[in-house]
């Protein structure tokens, strides 16, 4: 597990995946069951970084528009996942120098959000987001998701280290990790039917 | 130049040219550096040569050993690929309404063009 030096395995089986993943996403304390650490519920603090970690970090959004040139969006709900390989981040600087975050955005409040749309958005059935429950009390009212079609690069010492601006905020727990992971890998394995 | 080959040339080479011969018959030299071939090392051939095609063969397999990692990595890599597709169905219904709620959320945020580069 990140932070104690034991190596998850790297292939699971299949039938415990899937029922790992059906689980989680139908439980109704889905946020209780999210995160094996949050920072505004631990005396533990982590000095590491890794995948699916969700941070904060005051920066917009950087991207390329319609004429192909370098633009910001701002970003106020200022949280992010962290997309890239853990063992990635584990090399050094000098070896690694990058890895990638998303942008976590706020889809509304909780108590304006339908029971139809909510129930959307726990099922994991969309290939383009992933839905982040509330990692500290103070984002308790508002529903969240990561939106995967904005991969950022970023600096490894933006995230930890001397001077790091970014924060971690909780981490995942191992079955939102395996979630996060297969989520990751469904978005990148979509055929687009060109070959059919 | 091995009098085995005296008519014929492996083309393994993009670097080809044709030369003329007394029998009137065109030769390919496998450069035009070297006329002399040079061999395969022994017991490599394409695989298409040595067994029949199974559509499992990758290239390590043939030309390192029979045993390479990368075919089970790629074969467990698909294995968690079916497991994840099982797992979790993308629903098109749920797409466009998390879809809806992020572009609303989205479409009031400004953006801010960086420095431009002139020209092209």
């Amino acid at each position: 597990m990140p932070g104690s030096g034991e190596r998850w395995p790297p292939v699971y089986d299949a039938d415990d995946l899937q029922a790992q993943i059906k689980q989680l996403s139908r439980r109704p304390d889905l946020g209780d069951a999210f995160y094996e650490w949050r920072r505004d519920r631990s005396q533990q603090v982590i000095a590491d970084v890794c995948q699916g970690d969700v941070i904060e970090l005051m920066s917009e959004v950087p991207l390329l528009v319609a004429d192909g040139q370098p633009s910001t969006m701002e970003h106020p709900d200022v949280a992010w996942l962290v997309i890239g390989n853990t063992c990635d981040i584990e090399r050094v600087i000098t070896d690694v120098r990058w890895t990638q975050i998303v942008p976590i955005y706020a889809l509304g409040r909780r108590d304006e959000i339908s029971a139809n749309s909510m129930a959307a958005i726990q099922r994991y059935t969309q290939s383009r987001t992933f839905h982040v429950p509330e990692w500290s009390a103070v984002r308790r009212s508002q529903v969240y998701t990561a939106d995967l079609l904005r991969p950022v690069t970023v600096d490894k010492r933006a995230l930890h280290g001397p001077g790091a601006p970014a924060i971690v905020q909780a981490r995942l727990s191992r079955a939102a990790w395996i979630l996060l992971n297969a989520c990751l890998v469904r978005f990148l394995a979509r055929d687009d039917g060109r070959y059919a | 130049m091995p009098s085995d080959f005296s008519s014929m040339f492996l083309t393994l080479s993009v670097e080809t040219a044709p030369m003329q011969t007394s029998s009137h018959r065109t030769e390919l030299q496998y450069s035009q550096i070297s006329p002399v071939e040079t061999r395969l090392p022994a017991g490599v051939a394409p695989a298409a040569l040595l067994d029949a095609g199974t559509g499992e063969l990758v290239v390590g397999d043939s030309l390192l050993s029979r045993t390479s990692e990368l075919h089970p990595l790629v074969a467990g890599s698909l294995e968690y690929i079916r497991a994840v597709a099982s797992a979790l169905p993308i629903d098109e219904q749920d797409e466009r309404i998390v879809d809806a709620l992020l572009a609303k959320r989205q479409q009031s945020f400004a953006i801010k063009p960086l420095r431009r580069r002139e020209g092209r």
